[in-house]
């Protein structure tokens, strides 16, 4: 897994950010489920931004100079 | 033959008929299940707590209202539960060492409902640590053996429920179910099990793990046992806020043993990846399918959304329960297991934003199924889409596939019920899921009640 946003450091993050420290075993043990989770997820999130949000995949055409 | 081979597996029906015509006691019928509980439960571990000064105690008192005349359907039926519905006097674990010695000073909505009723109390059943933790094979958190197999899980969190009824432990149990936990060891162990539509049963003074989506629901080794139960336990509760107002229709009047003129939407493949349906649950359910059909039913296709898109969500609301539990998991984190301790801090790292964006994601999903039941009456699924794993296999690795099957119900609230529809080459259970609209629970029991008598599944015994 190369994606830097599912890296072991980021998950840590995380959970600090939840107010949770743990060691370095605990995240390598929880990592390929997040992991799991998280790309499950952001299929759903872009999905989801697809439909409410159309105007930000929007190209608009270009401008002939 | 003795009387525990005798009363054993009885169903609520004959054991009343056999009150009533004095073939036997409630206290003999007690006193056989204890046995039964003392010989096998050190072999199951389906049970953490056995009450029975308790059940002698009510047993009794059933026996001399019997000799009245008092004909309320529960009298005298031997009641276990799953360890997370408040007990008043009796320990209540969640199968956790955080609780290990709590007794609570009330009961639960449920567990005072079926007091009322006159059911007698054998005791407090296994589960998954407060119904998210992993399946334990040994020691004093034994989540409970399969009977089918010892070496395979009988799937949880309602593990003890499941091993309770199939092995003759219990004659009705009551599990409770967020993502599966009653229809995963229904499926598992070859019982009935159904998650009522939510709001239908009070959840009062049952341990939650995600409030949106917890339900509390009987197993039982039959549909018309299991109408029975969930017939004494459902209905308003106004000290239950999500519990609906709704009055309660009578299920038994549902199981007329047919399914004509019923139409069942069948999934069409796609909802899961490919290779994810195990072959043999596939044809068995294909086949119960072709009985219901065979019954008057009739099938169409149906289009589920991906069972990866509805779990990818569903996993977002795992967030409640790890508010449940944040203050003490901060705490005193050794209290918890580490099968546990893990799936919560996975909840932890959802955001706010999350949260919100899943409950919208939530509502997309119960319309796109909801407006499935337009065409059809109800639709007819695996249980499970794998037979049971083993505990090695279950101990380590995501989540199984399972709980994708059932999952999409809890989100939706929808009443889903799973019954045995045949076993693998191996002898493992096979289960069928049948799900309705809200509050169609005579529906869904209708067509299982059809299916049920149409097939013998209901009537094999675990080897034990």
């Amino acid at each position: 897994m190369s994606d830097i946003s599912l890296s072991p450091e980021r998950l840590r993050c995380k959970l600090e950010a939840a107010g949770l420290q743990l060691s370095a075993e605990e995240i390598e043990r929880l990592l390929p489920t997040w992991r799991s989770h998280m790309e499950g997820w952001q299929r759903q999130k872009e999905e989801d931004l697809g439909e409410t949000q159309p105007d930000l995949f929007y190209q608009p055409p270009e401008i002939p100079s | 033959m003795t009387l525990e081979t005798d009363v054993c597996h009885l169903g609520i029906r004959q054991l009343g008929e056999g009150y009533r015509r004095q073939r036997f006691t409630a206290v003999e019928v007690t006193q056989a299940l204890l046995g039964r509980i003392e010989r096998l439960n050190p072999t199951l571990q389906a049970y953490l707590t056995v009450t029975s000064e308790t059940a002698l105690d009510q047993a009794r008192s059933a026996d001399q209202a019997l000799a009245r005349g008092d004909h309320r359907p529960l009298l005298g039926i031997p009641l276990a539960l799953k360890d997370l519905y408040l007990t008043r006097g009796i320990r209540t674990t969640a199968g956790s060492r955080v609780l290990w010695d709590w007794v609570s000073n009330q009961d639960s909505t449920c567990t005072a409902r079926l007091r009322e009723a006159g059911a007698v109390l054998l005791g407090k059943l296994a589960m998954h640590e407060f119904a998210y933790g992993r399946p334990i094979k040994e020691g004093p958190l034994a989540t409970g053996k399969n009977p089918w197999s010892l070496e395979h899980v009988p799937a949880g969190s309602s593990s003890g429920s499941g091993v309770a009824a199939a092995a003759g432990l219990a004659t009705i149990t009551l599990g409770s179910d967020t993502g599966g936990s009653i229809r995963g060891p229904a499926n598992n162990c070859a019982i009935v099990g159904i998650k009522p539509t939510h709001g239908r049963v009070s959840t009062r003074g049952v341990l939650p793990m995600c409030w949106s989506l917890d339900n509390a629901g009987p197993m039982c080794r039959t549909v018309e046992d299991t109408a029975m139960v969930l017939q004494a336990i459902a209905g308003p509760d106004s000290a239950d806020p999500q519990c609906s107002s709704r009055p309660v229709p009578h299920y038994q009047a549902a199981l007329r043993g047919e399914a004509r003129g019923l139409r069942i939407g069948i999934p069409a493949p796609g909802y899961l990846a490919d290779g994810d349906l195990h072959p043999e649950v596939a044809a068995a359910v294909e086949q119960a399918a072709k009985v219901l059909q065979e019954h008057g039913a009739a099938l169409s296709e149906v289009q589920l959304p991906r069972a990866a898109d509805w779990q990818a969500v569903w996993n977002v609301f795992v967030a409640e329960a790890y508010a449940y539990h944040e203050d003490r998991l901060k705490a005193r984190p050794q209290d918890y297991t580490q099968g546990l301790r893990d799936r919560l801090y996975l909840a932890a790292v959802y955001t706010a934003s999350d949260l919100v964006r899943a409950q919208r994601l939530r509502t997309r999903l119960v319309a796109q199924v909801a407006a499935l039941f337009r065409d059809v009456d109800l639709i007819a699924m695996p249980g499970a889409a794998q037979p049971p794993q083993t505990f090695a296999e279950a101990s380590e690795g995501p989540p199984p596939v399972m709980l994708s099957l059932t999952s999409l119900w809890n989100l939706a609230g929808f009443p889903a019920l799973t019954l045995p529809c045949g076993f693998t080459r191996a002898g493992l259970p096979i289960g069928l899921q049948l799900i309705g609209p809200p509050f169609e629970e005579p529906t869904v029991f209708r067509a299982a009640h059809a299916y049920e008598q149409a097939t013998d599944w209901h009537t094999r015994r675990p080897p034990i």
